[in-house]
């Protein structure tokens, strides 16, 4: 089976971050950039990585290599445990540290 | 306003009343959103351990840097203090967000897309953090018009010095222009001010040489 990242972009402000590609390895190594934008990210990891996405290595070294603020890398994972398999978007979870003030009551 | 101190004050004492994460969806254990009070959106990056804390002082040291050459323009408003997490309270680096920011990967630009100063000034923080990751991913503009710089964490404070900075290989042995020698004075003349709060002291005395170096030598080396 496939494995694959996922990479990401973190919208913190907006408190959602989408998937822009995924890079996929196959059994016998062979690395495939898919997406919308498949051959315009494939230039931009090969550049962010500083050599060619050859061999199926390339998904942890994305992993370790991509996991600033704005862009990412989920580790890899096969399609039936992707974060993304029902939707291209995720949304932050917050949780609440003080409650606001009070309004007394009328 | 000509002095950030007091957004920095207000930014490492004031409360916290939110804070977010991103469930599953990659590489972020160690980071958050935080919400300061008045509506401060800001990243904060969890000293959990020896290296994420050194990661986090490097993130302020990049800032604190940025402002002593007064290129505070480039890196948001960064400091070290304690969040809430869901592990409880814990230190960190708290930068405030770039509204508006695509990195240089979404953009799909070079260092060559932005202005020769701009691209001087990433350059000299570069050699003087000792940045072994400047890629696309983590320089970028704001509304695609301002330079803007995220993520410091790789370099000498954060225990992983090297050189990896397009815009400062591009500039090797160039003369460096009369304006950022000016700025690269106040980091000698102040001995690294508010950095030495935040860092080891040869570290920070490593930068204030290798700053000294670059101006009486004139011209960009990659150890000053």
């Amino acid at each position: 089976v496939a494995v694959h990242v996922d990479v990401i972009k973190n919208e913190w402000l907006a408190g959602t971050q989408h998937r822009l590609a995924w890079v996929e390895a196959d059994e016998a190594g062979r690395v495939t950039v898919r997406g919308d934008q498949a051959d315009h990210w494939r230039r931009q990891l090969e550049q962010i990585l500083g050599h060619s996405l050859d061999g199926s290595q390339v998904l942890s070294e994305l992993q370790d290599k991509l996991s600033g603020t704005a862009l990412s890398a989920t580790e890899p994972h096969e399609p039936t445990s992707c974060p993304f398999r029902h939707a291209e978007h995720g949304t932050l979870q917050a949780t609440p540290v003080s409650d606001p003030p009070r309004v007394g009551a009328r | 306003m000509e002095d950030p101190s007091s957004l920095e004050e207000y930014l490492a004492a004031a409360p916290v009343d939110l804070h977010a994460h991103f469930p599953g969806g990659g590489g972020h254990a160690n980071k958050q959103l935080v919400l300061i009070r008045g509506g401060i959106g800001a990243l904060a990056k969890l000293a959990t351990d020896d290296q994420s804390r050194k990661q986090a002082n490097a993130e302020v040291a990049g800032y604190l840097l940025a402002r002593l050459l007064g290129w505070d323009d480039l890196v948001p408003v960064t400091v070290f203090r304690t969040v809430p997490s869901p592990s409880g309270d814990v230190d960190a680096s708290v930068q405030v967000l770039w509204p508006a920011f695509r990195t240089a990967a979404e953009l799909g630009i070079g260092p060559d897309a932005i202005p020769d100063e701009d691209g001087w000034r990433v350059a000299i923080l570069d050699v003087l953090l000792m940045n072994s990751d400047r890629n696309p991913s983590n320089w970028g503009r704001v509304s695609e018009s301002r330079t803007a710089l995220i993520d410091h964490g790789h370099s000498l404070i954060g225990g992983q010095p090297g050189l990896s900075s397009e815009f400062a290989t591009n500039r090797m042995n160039h003369d460096i222009p009369p304006a950022v020698r000016e700025a690269l004075d106040q980091v000698t003349a102040a001995s690294a001010g508010h950095l030495r709060d935040i860092a080891e002291a040869a570290h920070v005395d490593q930068i204030v040489g290798r700053a000294a170096s670059l101006v009486s030598g004139g011209v960009l080396t990659p150890d000053g």
